[in-house]
């Protein structure tokens, strides 16, 4: 894609729209559908398609944090303690996608994304967050000092207290989930996600909110990267972002009145998805590029 | 336990509000600019060479990239300052933390 024509950048635009929406709604950079999309559809160059899609990512997080954090969905404190091994692992990540193959790690990758679809839809019957029958308030807060918080559920119609558990389950599973996105250049939240609801007792809406705004701090140290490569083309990657921001408003709007285990299911598809694609391109069946 | 005040996210979500519009804006200039001109070209622009390489629209729209990456380091920035003034030291710690890792990945993806 040398010259950019109308249709081009409707095409982009459309990827973003879809990718935002999926992203915000479950927790997720949307990275696993720009990349084969700008690669397969559109023809965009591996690399530059990575470097578009971590924009994406940044895009994604910014839009559903502006939102996000006004409910107190979102539990930075939770966000922040994780992100420190996030981001050690993003680095350590890069580090390793040097030395190691890109046919080993997809099939890592496709591995990891197996087994987290499947313990998801095993757990998605089954909520762990009590219902508190008392409507306090309908925004949520995080307690000062704590990983504990509250927020009002639009679909249950009352307040969900938690209050996290298991900080080193949150901890390793973020540090795994901080080296994929340093070596497969996606935001990781589709790991976060997961680890947070099931090995932390985080409300999975939580979670997700969370998760939006971890991965756009650890997207944002990667994109540097590619910007100074110079694999950031603009007029790419900023039409790809208006996309994003656009599914991004529409998908943390919904949010909050979506069923749970619809946002789980919504989930687990996307993980099917990320597995059959690595799983093929560890198979030396290339999808692009 | 006390509840965190109600404007510490109200100001994160100002900054990611703020970074949001200022980088749509400048990306919305830059791409009318360019199918105005004709510069609808792909073209890749480097970190160090964003104000000098490439059309006027790609240094626009670079610029409103740029702002958008840096939002989440900036909400970081902010949360430090907003849990160190509560005496939440120990998250206020973790963000000071995130902020030098983040600097070091900087600096070994330009190494």
């Amino acid at each position: 894609m040398s010259e950019v024509s109308i249709g081009d950048l409707a095409a982009l635009i459309g990827v973003g729209i879809a990718a935002g929406w999926l992203g915000s709604l479950v927790g997720i950079g949307g990275g696993i559908v720009v990349v084969p999309a700008l690669v397969i559809a559109l023809g965009v160059d591996f690399r530059v398609a990575v470097a578009s899609s971590l924009v994406a990512v940044i895009a994604t997080s910014v839009t559903a944090g502006s939102v996000y954090t006004g409910t107190g969905l979102a539990n930075l404190r939770l966000g922040m303690v994780l992100e420190v091994a996030t981001t050690i692992g993003a680095v350590a990540g890069g580090l390793a996608a040097i030395l190691l193959s890109t046919r080993f790690l997809a099939g890592v990758f496709a591995g990891v994304a197996l087994t987290t679809a499947l313990y998801m839809l095993r757990g998605a019957y089954r909520p762990r967050t009590r219902l508190v029958e008392a409507v306090v308030s309908a925004r949520g807060w995080e307690e000062t000092g704590t990983l504990a918080g509250a927020y009002f559920d639009e679909f249950r119609g009352g307040l969900v207290r938690y209050r996290g558990e298991r900080v080193q389950v949150g901890l390793a599973v973020s540090l795994a989930a901080g080296g994929i996105s340093g070596m497969l250049g996606v935001g990781g939240g589709f790991l976060k996600v997961p680890a947070m609801n099931l090995g932390m007792n985080i409300p999975i809406k939580v979670a997700s909110a969370t998760s939006n705004f971890m991965i756009g701090i650890t997207a944002a140290a990667s994109v540097f990267v590619y910007f100074a490569r110079g694999f950031v083309q603009p007029l790419v990657a900023a039409p790809l972002a208006l996309g994003v921001v656009a599914g991004s408003w529409a998908g943390a709007q919904t949010a909050g009145k979506a069923h749970p285990v619809v946002v789980k299911m919504i989930l687990v598809v996307t993980l099917l998805f990320v597995a059959l694609q690595m799983g093929l391109r560890s198979a030396g069946v290339e999808i692009g590029g | 336990m006390a509840d965190s005040p109600a404007s510490a996210p109200r100001g994160i979500q100002a900054i990611y509000r703020v970074g949001l519009m200022l980088a749509v804006c400048m990306i919305l200039v830059g791409l009318s600019w360019a199918l105005l001109r004709g510069e609808a070209a792909a073209v890749p622009i480097r970190l160090g060479g964003l104000l000098t390489a490439g059309s006027i629209a790609d240094r626009v729209v670079g610029l409103g990239i740029l702002i958008l990456s840096l939002t989440p380091a900036v909400v970081v920035i902010a949360l430090v300052r907003s849990w160190w003034r509560e005496g939440d030291r120990r998250f206020a710690a973790s963000g000071v933390l995130v902020i030098a890792i983040l600097a070091l990945a900087v600096a070994v993806g330009h190494a």
